[in-house]
């Protein structure tokens, strides 16, 4: 790609999908003729710095796109096409999420053909409740950057075409990785703070688990479901909890605009990492994370055979243990990935 | 107060509105964006690509400008003309501006008007 190529795209990745085509043909045109006259004045082939100093000339990326999308938006257009897709995938996980919880009910549950579509009506209502609630969330958050982050408000300061030239392929973001950090950080903030304990009871609007005649597995379902499995304790974790999902959300918003890793946001990942150490380390010292006991599951007479109670309660509390010691581990090796990358400086711009 | 600065906002305001009828009054044969530019500025009116692009996609998206792709020494180039609405529009916006003109011009005799 060169870089004429590389401004057309960086202008065409704020515009909206619809007009994006065509305005990046108008422009690659339009930066043709400014380097055919360039090419005649010199009286020689284009070069690079022919190339640069056009690009200069045409200006900032992010001014070329916003003059095309003008200023009366909620989400502009240095962030728009981020918004775009971030707010499919997790309006699509957040369908598949309660979809299933829909199914794995029905399928659980020794229901009639009756509740059947009461549950299915109920969950239809909830669902679309869930995903407007979700989309809110994000979008609340895109506009709130929008207007705070000084990287989306147009930028006085000359833009240099050099930078197009230090954006090193290892440094270019993946969609799939901050997508798939969006979606979990979103869906965490939305599950564990706007689904008070009965998360379940919200998707189908049941109110008490023996409404359905449940069957043991239905009774395990309904605890998963219900989060009603996790004890005090963890809520009292909850506001560190959202504040790290919350910075994470951010800090991947942010990658996913700028494609690129940048010096700042490379540290801002470290920072949130050895957060989120320091917070599974505090969660593995304290209590227990689970608030049922041996006795619950024995009144719900899962499972079948009554001693096994305790053990199972014991093997949940072992894979809560696995599952923080995992995200030490992991979250260490991004840090340490994170350093190399910042030890290896860019070149500066000319 | 900054003078200087107020100036330069207030000559912005009147060239955006002066720009459109620069631009309509030059479509009336097909012309692509440099090569307005180019006659833009020949008759003294300095309008920057990052202007003049987008303006022309709204006065398109008005029905004032129609425009067609044509590949022209070996490359696209987007041509724009003004189209039927335009063509009526344009000899009233310029009844209009010239009323404006010949009223501010008696307003403002005397004061650095000659």
């Amino acid at each position: 790609m060169n870089l004429m190529d590389l401004y057309v795209a960086e202008v065409g990745r704020r515009l909206p999908g619809k007009t994006r085509a065509d305005i990046e043909a108008e422009i690659h045109s339009a930066l043709q003729d400014l380097l055919d006259e360039r090419i005649r004045r010199a009286g020689k082939p284009a070069d690079d710095e022919m190339v640069l100093a056009v690009l200069k000339e045409y200006g900032d990326p992010g001014k070329v796109a916003a003059s095309y999308v003008g200023d009366h938006y909620l989400i502009g257009p240095k962030l728009y096409p981020t918004f775009v897709k971030v707010v499919f995938p997790v309006a699509l996980f957040t369908v598949i999420l309660v979809l299933s919880g829909l199914g794995s009910w029905l399928f659980l549950a020794h229901s009639t053909p009756g509740d059947w579509i009461q549950l299915v009506t109920q969950t239809i209502g909830n669902l679309i409740g869930s995903v407007i609630l979700t989309g809110g969330i994000i979008a609340l958050i895109f506009a709130i950057l929008e207007r705070t982050v000084p990287e989306f408000k147009l930028k006085k300061a000359e833009w240099n075409p050099h930078s197009l030239l230090r954006l090193k392929p290892r440094d270019r973001v993946h969609g799939g990785i901050p997508i798939f950090n969006i979606v979990l950080a979103s869906l965490a903030i939305r599950v564990f703070n706007f689904t008070p304990i009965t998360f379940w009871t919200g998707v189908t609007g049941s109110t008490a688990i023996e409404a359905w005649q449940c069957t043991p597995s239905c009774v395990t379902f309904h605890l998963l479901y219900s989060l009603s499995f996790l004890s005090d304790t963890f809520y009292r974790y909850l506001s560190a909890l959202d504040v790290l999902w919350g910075l994470s959300l951010v800090l991947f918003v942010l990658l996913l605009n700028l494609g690129y890793w940048r010096t700042w946001t490379r540290w801002a990942d470290i920072g949130l990492r050895a957060l989120s150490i320091g917070l599974a380390a505090w969660m593995l010292i304290g209590s227990s994370l689970i608030g049922i006991t041996a006795a619950d599951l024995k009144a719900a007479g899962f499972p079948a055979v009554a001693s096994l109670a305790s053990p199972s309660i014991d093997l949940l509390n072992q894979l809560v243990r696995a599952v923080l010691v995992l995200m030490i581990v992991l979250s260490a090796e991004v840090i340490v990935r994170q350093l190399i990358r910042l030890l290896r400086r860019p070149e500066p711009l000319p | 107060m900054d003078i200087d600065g107020s100036l330069d906002n207030l000559v912005l305001e009147f060239r955006r509105g002066v720009i459109v009828l620069g631009v309509l009054s030059q479509l009336d044969e097909e012309r692509y964006g440099y090569a307005l530019i180019n006659r833009l500025k020949e008759k003294g009116l300095e309008v920057d690509q990052g202007t003049l692009y987008p303006l022309l996609r709204r006065l398109e998206s008005q029905g004032l400008l129609e425009s067609n792709w044509r590949i022209e020494t070996d490359r696209p180039r987007r041509y724009y003309v003004l189209s039927k609405a335009g063509r009526e529009l344009l000899p009233r916006l310029t009844t209009e501006w010239t009323e404006i003109v010949s009223s501010m011009n008696k307003m403002l005799k005397g004061r650095g008007m000659p």
